[in-house]
């Protein structure tokens, strides 16, 4: 046993060492890596705790804090804003409630297909009827029996100041659970707004005929939208929606409302329009003939003075016709001596008359008995054209 | 060796957290404040008493849990046709809230079928829209004798026809009602949703209001043109009328220059060739005025005296003078 190898003898305490060494590091190893776990426990536990705290914005949310499916939250504190602390789920269930909620409906809108024009089978000119039997093609039927397309959204909020143990609208009315957001939306009291404000719409419409709708005025009525109001706050009563504070718009599409008729009879609709334009404009057009037509006092005054001076001057020519007949007959007796005076007279009167302003006189001779008279033209060119030719 | 029992305190409590959410998993289930739960035990529901809170069971297949919530649930009918009482049609859709009715959950449960709730819910969603979708047609079939039930022709009946609309949900709810007495269910309210009429009354509704349109287009131009004709005519007469008015007013005096003209025309008749020819001049001279161009022959008004074609100033009769 002496000459026994003295590498072979160290080696089992040089192996030894080297597991003692690598115990140490896997021991080292663990302790990081239970701290390590430990601090992911404490934060997921933390994280777990406070996952289910949110916050209430004032005016606009409420919500009711729930203990293994019994309220905990007292009805003064459901629209109290503020941070709420609840337990994770299922210990512990929030019930979110929004204030203030939109309601959008076309369920009397229609969007008509598309035309296949490729399809040779179809008229190009043919318009598009309603189809009664898609519930996608709505429309609503007026008191005069026309058929009209309409949309209308609703906002409306919970009552927060009749609360007296629960809110309506949230524990009256079925909504499916919502544990994630991403969760869809399945609230029957939303639900009920919505059948509510189409069935108002369709209550008011079969009361109002189409002009009264698309005017918005009913005379000696309630109009459209007070009809549809009215039915509205009557069923939220009826139904006990606890809902308050509701305001409907209704619309009637684009190009001025003419997206409400019906395409097939919208090309009629305009035409009627237009020939409402055209009528106004023979209107104006007849008023302002009118207006021409019409004669102030002080045009009557003028064509009364005008007539009074016509027969004035007439008379004004004959009186001075007559004041020269009568001196000539009294001082001219003798026929020579009255020719002279004729002749004078003439003379002077051609000569004043030749010495107007731009006065020119063509006397043309008469032709032959029977032939129509020649003219000869003269034109009278100006010195300066003279000169060029 | 030191790190040994604290290794084995989160070994225990982690085995003891999953214990804890299993078996509350396999044993106990909440009840809502809005809910109402059954527990079934070989086939026998059984009412959970107690109301809302946390609740102990047996795990499946020993017993299983159904749970329901009682609140109002909104279910919308199918956009239908349905007869009427004189042999028409209209389309109708109504909506109806219905709830479990708490006094007789029992019922409920046996009045439906389903291998979990939700499809009890279902079953009783269909069935439910059934019956009132039954009753609906009947009261229209027996208390609706045409669309016009609805819409009312004369305009002062507002109040009867929102009554007959009204009158007529009514109705349904408390047939409705009827027939569902016994399902454990409460049917709280009907309304109608939509009312419209089959494809063959909508292709005349279209069609009467393009004829309508189209004629009362034509009409109403018709009549504006009429309007217009009628505006003017009557302006033009009211033109005239003040026309004469004014003439009127100036009929004194020019009655008198006429009576003055007269006298002198009859002094005229003393010398009619002296007359004509001062008359002339006198027209030539005014006729002819500043920038005035004339082509004239010898023949024409007063103007043969511009070539000196006058007899009485040529030799031609000169009248004798007057005797004073």
């Amino acid at each position: 046993m002496s000459d026994t190898d003295p590498k072979k003898v160290d080696a089992p305490a040089e192996e030894f060492q080297q597991e003692a060494g690598s115990q140490q590091a896997m021991d080292a190893a663990l302790r990081s890596s239970f701290v390590i776990l430990k601090v992911v426990i404490t934060v997921l536990v933390v994280y777990l705790l406070f996952s289910n705290t949110f916050t209430v914005e004032d005016g606009k949310e409420g919500a009711v804090i729930m203990r293994f499916g019994v309220s905990r939250t007292e009805a003064k504190d459901i629209f109290t804003p503020g941070i709420r602390f609840a337990l994770p789920y299922p210990i512990e269930e929030r019930q979110e409630i929004s204030i203030a909620q939109p309601v959008d409906t076309s369920f009397a809108w229609t969007k008509y297909p598309p035309r296949d024009l490729m399809d040779a089978s179809q008229d190009p000119d043919a318009l598009p009827r309603i189809q009664a039997s898609d519930p996608r093609q709505g429309y609503v039927l007026t008191s005069d029996r026309k058929a009209l397309h309409l949309q209308a959204n609703m906002t409306y909020k919970i009552d927060t100041q009749s609360v007296s143990t629960s809110v309506p609208f949230v524990f009256n009315f079925y909504r499916a659970p919502q544990i994630s957001p991403t969760d869809p939306v399945d609230n029957h009291a939303e639900k009920t707004m919505k059948a509510v404000l189409e069935s108002a719409i369709t209550h008011a419409a079969l009361q109002r005929t189409m002009k009264e709708i698309m005017s918005g005025r009913s005379e000696g009525k309630d109009d459209f939208e007070t009809l549809v109001n009215d039915r509205v706050f009557k069923l939220i009563d009826k139904y006990e929606l606890g809902v308050t504070q509701v305001s409907i718009t209704i619309g009637l599409g684009a190009e001025g409302g003419s997206e409400a008729i019906p395409v097939f009879a919208r090309k009629s609709y305009q035409q009627l329009n237009e020939q409402g334009a055209q009528a106004q404009s023979i209107r104006s057009k007849a008023q302002n003939d009118v207006e021409g037509l019409k004669l102030t006092s002080a045009q009557l005054a003028s064509i009364t003075k005008g007539l009074v001076d016509e027969n004035t001057e007439m008379l004004d020519s004959l009186k001075s016709i007559e004041n020269d007949f009568v001196s000539i007959r009294q001082n001219y007796p003798d026929p020579e001596a009255r020719r002279r005076r004729l002749k004078e007279m003439y003379f002077e009167k051609i000569t004043e008359i030749a010495n107007r302003e731009g006065v020119k006189i063509f006397l043309v001779t008469k032709g032959p008995a029977g032939q129509p008279t020649r003219l000869r033209l003269q034109i009278n060119q100006p010195p300066a054209d003279r000169k060029k030719n | 060796m030191n790190n040994f029992p604290m290794k084995k305190i989160v070994n225990i409590v982690i085995f003891g957290l999953l214990l804890l959410i299993f078996s509350s998993y396999m044993f106990t289930f909440q009840v809502r404040e809005n809910e109402v739960a059954f527990l079934s035990s070989s086939g026998q529901p059984k009412l959970v008493e107690g109301g809302a809170g946390l609740k102990f069971r047996l795990p499946r297949p020993f017993q299983q849990l159904y749970k329901f919530d009682k609140r109002i649930r909104l279910v919308e009918s199918e956009y239908k046709e349905v007869s009427t009482a004189e042999q028409g049609t209209i389309n109708i859709q109504v909506f109806f809230g219905w709830k479990i009715d708490e006094a007789n959950a029992d019922t409920f449960f046996t009045s439906f079928q389903g291998s979990d709730s939700s499809k009890y819910i279902e079953e009783a969603n269909t069935k439910l829209k059934g019956i009132v979708m039954e009753q609906s047609s009947a009261v229209i079939k027996t208390e609706v004798p045409e669309i016009g039930r609805f819409i009312s022709f004369q305009e002062d009946q507002d109040a009867t026809r929102s009554k007959a609309f009204e009158e007529i949900e009514e109705t349904i709810l408390a047939k409705a009602q009827d027939e569902t007495k016994g399902l454990g269910v409460e049917v709280k309210f009907v309304g109608i949703q939509r009312v419209g009429v089959p494809q063959v009354v909508l292709d005349k509704v279209l069609d009467e209001m393009v004829t309508e349109w189209e004629g009362r287009a034509n009409e109403t131009l018709r009549q504006v043109k009429a309007e217009a004709e009628t505006i003017k005519k009557n302006a033009e007469n009211e033109r005239k009328k003040a026309i004469a008015q004014a003439n009127r007013a100036a009929t004194d005096e020019i009655q008198e220059a006429q009576d003055r003209a007269e006298k002198i025309f009859e002094e005229f008749k003393k010398d009619p060739k002296l007359a004509e020819f001062l008359i002339q001049l006198d027209a030539l001279e005014k006729s002819v005025q500043a920038g005035s161009t004339l082509i004239l022959d010898e023949t024409m008004g007063p103007f043969p005296i511009l070539r000196g074609q006058i007899p009485l100033i040529q030799g031609g009769e000169i009248s004798p003078a007057p005797e004073e």
